[in-house]
């Protein structure tokens, strides 16, 4: 419980400076803080979008255009919360380095290969889809799905490697 | 969790001895974040050649005397 109320100080940038050297150690850099508020503002918009649009449709007969809307609004939001989310992250620590060097790239680079993977999967899903005539509403929300899926799993291989090390 | 390396350095102890050099004075002076020499320090990441070269350079030491490699190092 400590360590979730850790990270919770750690990403709002309230977290106390410690007199422990190694708790000094492992503060969040401004990237990973980033990270976890994307994934925070990922998780919460396109979870609302899913449940909501899932819970109130019906798959079989749904049709694309009555979404087309609510698809650019949730996209809207999705983008100005990310904004607001790092101007937030960066005011909160006036400290924050937010330079990037040689271990972020390689932490990306992995992260990247790591999800090309699973985006070369739902390609190839949503080519079957396709073939098999899938209604444009169904084919839509597997492709908004996989790359809702590949951002949350980069961001959570991020995450990881900078914990665990590269 | 942290990933086991076999790669082993005394950067800490380096460090107090240049005058005890912050792991930011360090970092600014190779040109890394405070992160990742945190990250190095505690075996979490292996630096590149270059960033290798340029910390032994930094605490006016040679290479062999800040890292070393043993593949049956246990953990730091």
């Amino acid at each position: 419980m400590s360590n979730i109320i850790d990270i919770v100080a750690q990403v709002c940038g309230t977290a106390k400076p410690s007199h422990d050297s190694k708790k000094n150690e492992t503060k969040m850099s401004y990237l990973e803080r980033t990270y976890y508020g994307v994934l925070a503002v990922t998780v919460a918009c396109f979870g609302w979008y899913f449940i909501d649009v899932f819970a109130s449709t019906d798959l079989a007969t749904a049709d694309i255009r009555e979404f087309t809307s609510r698809i650019w609004i949730m996209f809207g939001i999705y983008v100005v919360l990310v904004i607001v989310m790092a101007i937030a992250t960066h005011v909160f620590d006036a400290d924050a380095e937010d330079e990037f060097d040689e271990r972020d790239s390689q932490i990306d680079m992995y992260a990247e290969r790591i999800c090309s993977y699973f985006q070369a999967t739902a390609l190839f899903g949503i080519l079957i889809l396709v073939m098999y005539q899938f209604n444009a509403f169904v084919v839509a929300h597997v492709m908004l799905a996989a790359i809702v899926f590949t951002t949350i799993l980069g961001l959570a291989v991020r995450l990881y490697l900078y914990r665990r090390g590269v | 969790m942290v990933k086991p390396t076999s790669i082993t350095n005394n950067i800490r102890t380096l460090r107090f001895m240049a005058g005890e050099m912050t792991q930011a004075e360090l970092a600014e002076k190779v040109g890394l974040t405070r992160q990742t020499i945190i990250a190095i320090e505690q075996g979490r990441y292996s630096p590149s050649l270059e960033a290798a070269f340029k910390i032994a350079q930094t605490l006016g030491v040679g290479l062999e005397e800040v890292f070393q490699y043993s593949p049956q190092a246990p953990k730091q």
